[in-house]
């Protein structure tokens, strides 16, 4: 069944290829809609036939996986694009997407095959995706305040730039509770109890609570913008650590969610 | 006018802080788990406390802080200070100084948590009372998440866990707590076979002087085999041949078998200046040497101890009220019986497939429901949010 993979993906390559070249340049929206649903759609059509070919849901091997992150990652980032019209998500995600595409098709040995029997979970692709996301968006965050600080110091900041920026801290926020909450009824299932107070999970939460108190605080406060723009930029900081810093700490050593080996 | 604003707000949350950690130096002992039906109770008590203050508010208006956008964010802080120590340093069971080591079981920590709900379930009730299309969201993320939060902190001393150690062909009726208490269930498991599907083992290579791994890159130097993969090492050349999950040695090569002790092997041709050599590796064996090769005078190529892809036990059931079924057991996938949700742990290490006997977990956590009826109130916030964002009205 894999053999008319080529097929499938070099159209969803394609056509994504053109959705990001489209939405660079500003005339051609239409373009992009078009040529981003055309590759989804490519996409979904290969997943429908391979499931109904295995008679299973196509979710247990590496290669598998990768499909749904494509697919998944495809569609979540032209839906925050329409909303949104935030074009550097589509092209983010539609690049995502390509790179988990082009893994499966160049098949390299990048990292181990071997997948511990707990995280052989249907809950694998929904945690990892609305995390990618969050990250990419709450990241995207950082950077706009990073523009905001400039921006302050040009003196030219609008007051709409910093909406939009609380916009795309609400989008992130949100998708970091989808993860935590896939997380939490992953470990059900896995291990027993929904939260263990593993560090990830310490840090996952504390990420999670910088980003609701800057939220707070922007309802209601006397902090000038300059303030308001460090603390997204330190929130940043503390999704850092949690993505990659706790392998350094000292409290994480046993922990589940430690990649290195 | 709100009363206090966020100086204040700091203020008393770090008074509540200094207070629990008063608390623990006197009386020297970690906050009491409550279980059914104090917890309960207690949970009543926290929501009717906030609506009091709630009701409060609208005859004095010092009461209306307790829903203030300061107080919510000094609720945050006391419940993340705790977590913020749990994070960075490493916890240990301990007979003092709960506060850094053992935080969950710690005052400063459950303070914060009541802290936190009281503030929260004000909010709530606040909103509730003005029921229109734009407070649907805020109800969903705020009910969901105090609903989550109290179920599982009040709840969690209602959770009841035990560990089944069956054997083959034998039956089970009790479950052992903490490793040592027995206690007897309302049904047995037979464990008819246990069984485990393994990946195929790394390949290592070993500095022979030291014993270790040697290291590339800051990565160990192992590898996934597969039939025909090619592979080298400083001048050598390896391809592998034959991979065979399951064989024992005869002679100087390894042949496919079943038995007992059967072990994972390699053959490896290795070519160096023209010259091709045949070799067989082989994983750790209960029962065979392990076949290493020998590089060259400092490194040694060896297979690893597999991993194990999936395991599970096939058990039958003998419930009291009579009804007998077989099932199976596996990780990620646990099963239900009789109020007892049960997880496919861990068998014998040291027997690795050959292992006879299967560990199993029993968990029993009645608030579980509550919890999830918090969460999905929270997933369907959160579309709600990640779909509406921030409007202007709202700052």
């Amino acid at each position: 069944m894999w053999y008319n993979f080529e097929i499938f993906a070099i159209i969803s390559l394609v056509t994504w290829i053109l959705a990001i070249g489209a939405s660079l340049s500003d005339k051609t929206g239409k373009i992009a809609n078009l040529t981003a649903i055309l590759g989804t759609l490519s996409l979904a059509v290969f997943i429908i036939l391979l499931w109904a070919n295995l008679q299973r849901p196509p979710l247990r091997t590496l290669g598998e996986t990768r499909l749904w992150y494509s697919f998944f990652l495809a569609i979540s980032g032209y839906v925050i694009f329409k909303r949104w019209k935030i074009k550097l998500m589509l092209i983010y995600s539609l690049g995502m997407a390509i790179l988990f595409l082009l893994l499966n098709y160049l098949n390299p040995d990048i990292h181990s095959k071997t997948l511990m029997p707990a995280l052989q979970s249907i809950w694998f692709v929904p945690h990892v995706i609305v995390y990618m996301i969050a990250y990419a968006l709450l990241g995207l965050s950082a950077l706009f305040g990073l523009q905001g600080l400039y921006a302050i110091r040009k003196g030219n900041l609008k007051e709409d730039f910093v909406l939009k920026t609380d916009n795309i801290v609400y989008i992130g926020f949100g998708f970091l509770t989808l993860g935590l909450i896939f997380g939490a009824l992953w470990a059900k299932e896995a291990w027993g109890h929904y939260w263990t107070w593993d560090p990830k999970e310490t840090w996952a939460f504390l990420t999670w609570a910088v980003y609701l108190i800057y939220i707070h605080f922007r309802i209601k406060s006397n902090l000038s913008h300059k303030s308001v723009f460090l603390i997204l930029m330190l929130a940043f900081v503390v999704l850092l650590i949690c993505w990659f810093g706790i392998n350094y700490l000292p409290a994480a050593q046993n922990s589940v969610h430690v990649y290195s080996s | 006018m709100l009363p206090w604003k966020y100086p204040e707000s700091f203020l008393i949350a770090f008074a509540l802080f200094l207070a629990s950690l008063g608390i623990e130096f006197i009386t020297g002992t970690t906050a009491p788990k409550i279980s059914w039906p104090a917890n309960f109770v207690s949970i009543a008590l926290l929501a009717n406390l906030s609506l009091l203050l709630y009701l409060l508010s609208k005859k004095r208006a010092v009461f209306k802080w307790f829903y203030s956008v300061p107080a919510s964010i000094a609720g945050i802080t006391s419940f993340v200070v705790p977590s913020l120590l749990l994070a960075l340093i490493p916890q240990k069971p301990s007979d003092s100084l709960f506060f850094l080591y053992d935080v969950t079981s710690s005052w400063t920590y459950t303070i914060g948590v009541v802290f936190f709900l009281i503030i929260l379930g004000t909010v709530t009730i606040k909103r509730i009372t003005k029921l229109s299309k734009r407070n649907v969201g805020f109800f969903l993320n705020h009910f969901g998440l105090w609903l989550c939060i109290a179920s599982a902190h009040l709840g969690a001393g209602d959770i009841q866990k035990l560990n089944m150690y069956l054997e083959e062909g034998k039956t089970t009726w009790y479950g052992i707590e903490n490793g040592n208490r027995t206690e007897e269930l309302n049904f047995a498991i037979k464990l008819r076979d246990f069984s485990i599907e393994e990946y195929p083992a790394k390949i290592a290579f070993v500095e022979s002087s030291t014993g270790e791994i040697i290291n590339q890159n800051n990565k160990p130097l192992m590898i996934d085999p597969h039939e025909g993969l090619q592979f080298n090492y400083k001048d050598f050349d390896f391809k592998i041949d034959k991979l065979l999950m399951s064989s024992a040695p005869v002679m100087n090569r390894f042949e496919p078998v079943l038995g007992m002790g059967a072990t994972q092997s390699l053959k490896i041709l290795k070519s160096y200046n023209e010259k091709v050599d045949t070799i067989w590796i082989s994983s750790p064996s209960i029962l065979y040497r392990q076949e290493m090769h020998q590089i060259d005078s400092s490194t040694i190529m060896l297979m690893t101890k597999p991993e194990a892809k999936r395991f599970l036990s096939e058990i039958t059931v003998y419930e009291k009220a009579g009804a007998v079924y077989d099932t199976i057991n596996e990780v990620n996938k646990p099963i239900k019986i009789a109020g007892w949700k049960i997880y496919q742990t861990s068998y014998d290490e040291t027997m690795g497939r050959w292992s006879t006997k299967s560990i199993l977990e029993l968990v029993k956590d009645p608030w579980l429901p509550s919890v999830y009826w918090g969460f999905f109130l929270l997933i369907a916030g959160t579309f709600y949010l990640i779909w509406t964002g921030k409007r202007k009205e709202d700052m």
